[in-house]
């Protein structure tokens, strides 16, 4: 027995005593059993609280029409009755002759529809066979069958190519049922509780009986009300395409009917249909009133190889495909690819773009690998509508190509994607010929396309220090820092960009120096030093001063300037405290992000990382647009991160530490960002992340 | 427990006559116990549902209103009962499941709310579990059929069941917690 077996055991008063004892003094003990308990806990809540779901619409009224049955003997709230056993094998031996030779129609019937229609496939059982004596009318003879093949029933209308005009409705076609087999289900329900009753005996036709009157041979013959559509050998013909016109016109019947058995009558024709010309409208004609993501998989697949662009309709109506096996995710997700790609197609290359690439990008859990997607990926390319005035331009020398391609990666209208893909060629072509203007162009669209790229945050630093931009080279890095973790790239920067900046002279870039501010008087005066790091000894402490007396009305004001400076400076202990003293006096989102940020990354104050993402990932609602996007997932990075480390010594974390993950995977999803990261921290934390 | 509440014995003595609104009451109230154990534990639920209810209008004269049993758990067990001669059924033929009728309840989650995730963990781990174990779970922490009730429909000693069930549930907590 496992420790978490014990755990129930003892939980449900099944453990001996000694046994019992032993446990719950290491529960006392021992922290990770405690855990181990908390979680045997939680599960012992959470499981009586599964939801009761109403059942589908529709079962609950035909259950209130069916006549009442005959009280049954099967059914008691004691012990089952070694009797029904006995029955049982009465059954099985009564139906297995019976069955022989339908079985081997059964299992002789070629299995030749994809998906579609042999996916419910009704289950071989015990047949029940009509005796000869029971006079039945053959098929064709019968009065009320109104529906012979060659009326095809299921004829949509469609031509093929029609595009479909969105999804179907649901809404079902009223078209009035056959009443097929008029007047037999009686004598027919009647012969078989005849059959059956005689193998199992009187006491066996209760139960039996009013299963074959009322709800006649539910699983293989017909079920639509009462109306019976033929036996069980006559529906198997449809394994081979082999229906009667009679069987075929009944099931159409119930098919189009409100029936309970509609949707299985369907499957029955479109068994019988598949490989013949029809067998498409009866699918689209199903499709219209069920979901059904195999059979529309299949219509899909019919249609695209075709080449008719409504495929795609049924592909989106087939995706996501919760399929098992992996040729079938494989299927359905190169589909799903020919969708969007299709979707793009018709869009004109714009809005859909990067649901294209993405889909491309699913190809990778198929066999055709990174092809596909490179594939796709030219393609699309290559089809790229040209921005105005570069009509000729794309296609021009490199110099025009480039300032073409410029103006896609300015261009916001383009998708994201796209750009991402083409600055860094407009970048290389740029910085060839020295034009540092374009490049930076190049670099502003870039970053303005993937605002969480460290790498062009970085990229673009450097540029505006060459240009001796260095307060914004210096920004531009602090943003590359806190996306991602400081490089010896980055480090090498800012200590390059520092030194510069300190051995400066005064220009026009630069603030006026800490030398023309001799008091502190004069925070505006101050403020431009203090983004250079540059405030003097006395200047701070002045300031400091300032920032204790709760009474200066720029109280506040006067710490974010200490706090500017000492971050610009690069005096990160230092600034740590002052934060620190900062928030204990005012809360402060800004500094707080930034804080746990740092703490973070320095490590060893997990939990005070802790409170504070907590606190700015609810404050953090008020920051506005990009700024707002980036910190959040900034923020959820940090706090995930934060929690991992400190579930390593502390287990009481571990459900904290799954609930940030999942929230950082939903605002990821949410906002695109950073996807994988999440979703792998979701998943390491063992979250719902699906 | 997510129970309903009980009924009046008035509705159950109609019901039993035939009388179409009584079963109609009977059907809303405690559809959705049969319903969730049928989707639960068999991938053909409208089926079963249908079948499960058919037996239970037979065998209404049966309950005890006054006994220790709730109508709900006598639903439950009748429904249990049936599953597993289902299983027995399809275990020996196969089936061919419909897959898109796998996966409701995650639809459903309101991936915001902590205990709704967890339940759709638990869902979703339910699902793993294999269908003996499942059964179990399903019918005694779910529906409250006793353990006696469970082991003579399986046809196997109580403490087997009290051995399948300790194990279920410890497969639970580890798929539910990883």
């Amino acid at each position: 027995m496992t420790e978490l077996e014990q755990l129930w055991a003892l939980r449900d008063g099944d453990l001996p005593e000694a046994e019992a004892a032993r446990l719950r003094d290491r529960l006392a003990t021992e922290p990770e059993l405690q855990a181990l308990w908390a979680r045997v806990d939680q599960l012992a809540l959470d499981l009586p609280e599964l939801p009761l779901d109403a059942p589908p619409a529709g079962l609950n009224a035909a259950l209130v029409d069916q006549e009442p049955p005959a009280p049954s003997a099967s059914v008691d709230s004691g012990v089952r009755s070694g009797r029904w056993r006995v029955i049982g094998g009465m059954v099985v031996l009564a139906g297995a002759a019976a069955a022989s030779s339908l079985l081997t129609q059964w299992w002789m019937a070629p299995l030749d529809a994809p998906l579609g229609p042999t996916m419910e496939e009704p289950v071989a059982t015990v047949p029940v066979e009509v005796e000869p004596e029971v006079e039945l009318s053959p098929p064709e003879d019968r009065p009320s069958v109104a529906a012979p093949r060659e009326v095809d029933l299921l004829d949509t209308g469609m031509a093929p190519g029609d595009a479909m005009p969105g999804r179907p409705t649901r809404q079902a076609p009223a078209p009035a049922p056959v009443a097929a087999y008029e007047g037999l289900p009686q004598e027919f329900g009647t012969a078989l509780v005849g059959i059956v009753g005689h193998a199992l005996g009187p006491d066996a036709t209760g139960e039996r009986g009013y299963w074959v009157v009322g709800n006649p041979l539910p699983t293989h013959a017909m079920i639509g009300g009462d109306t019976v559509c033929g036996t069980e050998a006559e529906l198997l013909e449809s394994r081979r395409g082999g229906l009667s016109t009679a069987v075929r016109g009944c099931l159409a019947g119930v098919a189009a009917s409100d029936a309970v058995g509609a949707r299985r009558a369907s499957f029955w024709l479109l068994g019988d249909l598949s490989g013949t010309p029809k067998w498409e409208a009866a699918a689209v004609r199903h499709l219209e009133r069920w979901d059904e993501q195999v059979l529309a998989a299949s219509l899909a697949h019919a249609r695209m190889q075709r080449g008719e662009p409504d495929f795609t309709h049924y592909a989106s109506l087939a995706f996501p495909y919760k399929g098992r096996s992996r040729a079938s995710k494989r299927a359905t997700t190169a589909l799903y690819a020919g969708w969007r790609e299709a979707e793009w197609r018709q869009d004109g290359g714009r809005i859909a773009w990067h649901e294209a690439v993405d889909a491309a990008g699913l190809w990778r859990v198929t066999d055709s690998a990174g092809a596909g997607q490179q594939a796709l990926w030219g393609e699309l390319v290559a089809a790229t509508p040209p921005p105005s005035g570069c009509e000729q331009g794309m296609a021009g020398d490199l110099e025009t190509r480039a300032n073409c391609w410029l103006r896609v990666v300015e261009d916001d209208a383009y998708p994201a994607s796209l750009r991402s893909w083409a600055a860094p060629q407009v970048v290389v072509v740029f910085s060839g010929q020295g034009d540092s203007d374009r490049q930076l162009r190049a670099l502003r669209g870039h970053l303005d396309a993937d605002p969480l790229n460290a790498d062009v945050h970085l990229e673009l630093a450097q540029l505006l220090a060459e240009r001796q931009a260095f307060p914004e080279a210096l920004a531009m890095l602090e943003q590359a820092e806190v996306l991602a973790d400081p490089t010896a790239e980055t480090r090498m920067l800012r200590r390059r960009l520092e030194d510069t900046v300190s051995g400066a002279p005064s220009t026009a870039l630069t603030p006026a120096g800490p030398a023309s501010v001799e008091v502190c008087s004069d925070l505006r005066a101050l403020e431009p030093a203090a983004m250079m790091g540059r405030l003097n000894t006395s200047q701070r402490a002045c300031l400091a001063a300032r920032a204790e007396d709760a009474a200066d009305p720029e109280r506040r004001r006067v710490a974010l300037v200490i706090l500017q400076n000492l971050w610009s400076r690069g005096d990160r202990a230092e600034w740590t405290e002052a934060a620190q003293l900062e928030l204990k006096r005012t809360w402060d989102l800004d500094i707080a992000y930034r804080l746990a940020v740092l703490l973070h990354r320095d490590g060893g104050q997990d939990p005070e990382v802790v409170a504070l993402t907590e606190r700015v990932l609810v404050d953090g609602l008020r920051w506005e647009g990009q700024t707002r996007t980036t910190r959040l997932a900034k923020t959820h990075k940090t706090r995930v991160a934060a929690l991992r480390r400190l579930s390593l010594t502390d287990a009481s974390v571990v459900s904290e530490l799954q609930r940030s993950a999942e929230d950082w995977h939903a605002y990821a999803e949410k906002t695109g960002m950073d996807l994988d990261a999440a979703l792998a921290a979701c998943l390491e934390a063992g979250g719902s992340c699906r | 427990m997510n129970q309903p509440a009980p009924l009046s014995t008035d509705v159950l003595a109609l019901a039993r006559d035939g009388d179409k609104s009584a079963r109609s009451a009977l059907l809303e109230r405690y559809g959705p116990v049969v319903w969730s154990m049928a989707r639960r534990l068999t991938p053909e639920p409208e089926d079963a549902y249908q079948e499960v209810w058919l037996k239970v209008f037979a065998a209404l004269h049966r309950f005890d209103p006054y006994g220790s049993a709730s109508f709900s758990t006598w639903v439950a067990t009748v429904a249990h009962r049936h599953l597993i001669d289902r299983y027995r059924k399809t275990e020996t033929r196969g089936v061919v499941v419909s897959l898109d009728r796998l996966g409701t309840a995650e639809s459903q989650a309101d991936a915001h709310l902590d205990q709704r995730r967890r339940l759709v963990r638990t869902e979703e781990a339910l699902r793993t579990l294999p269908a003996h174990a499942r059964r179990v779970v399903i019918a005694h922490c779910l529906h409250g059929v006793a353990l006696k009730d469970i082991a003579a429909d399986e046809g196997v000693a109580v403490g087997t069941i009290k051995a399948r069930l300790h194990r279920a549930r410890a497969e639970l907590v580890e798929k539910v917690g990883r």
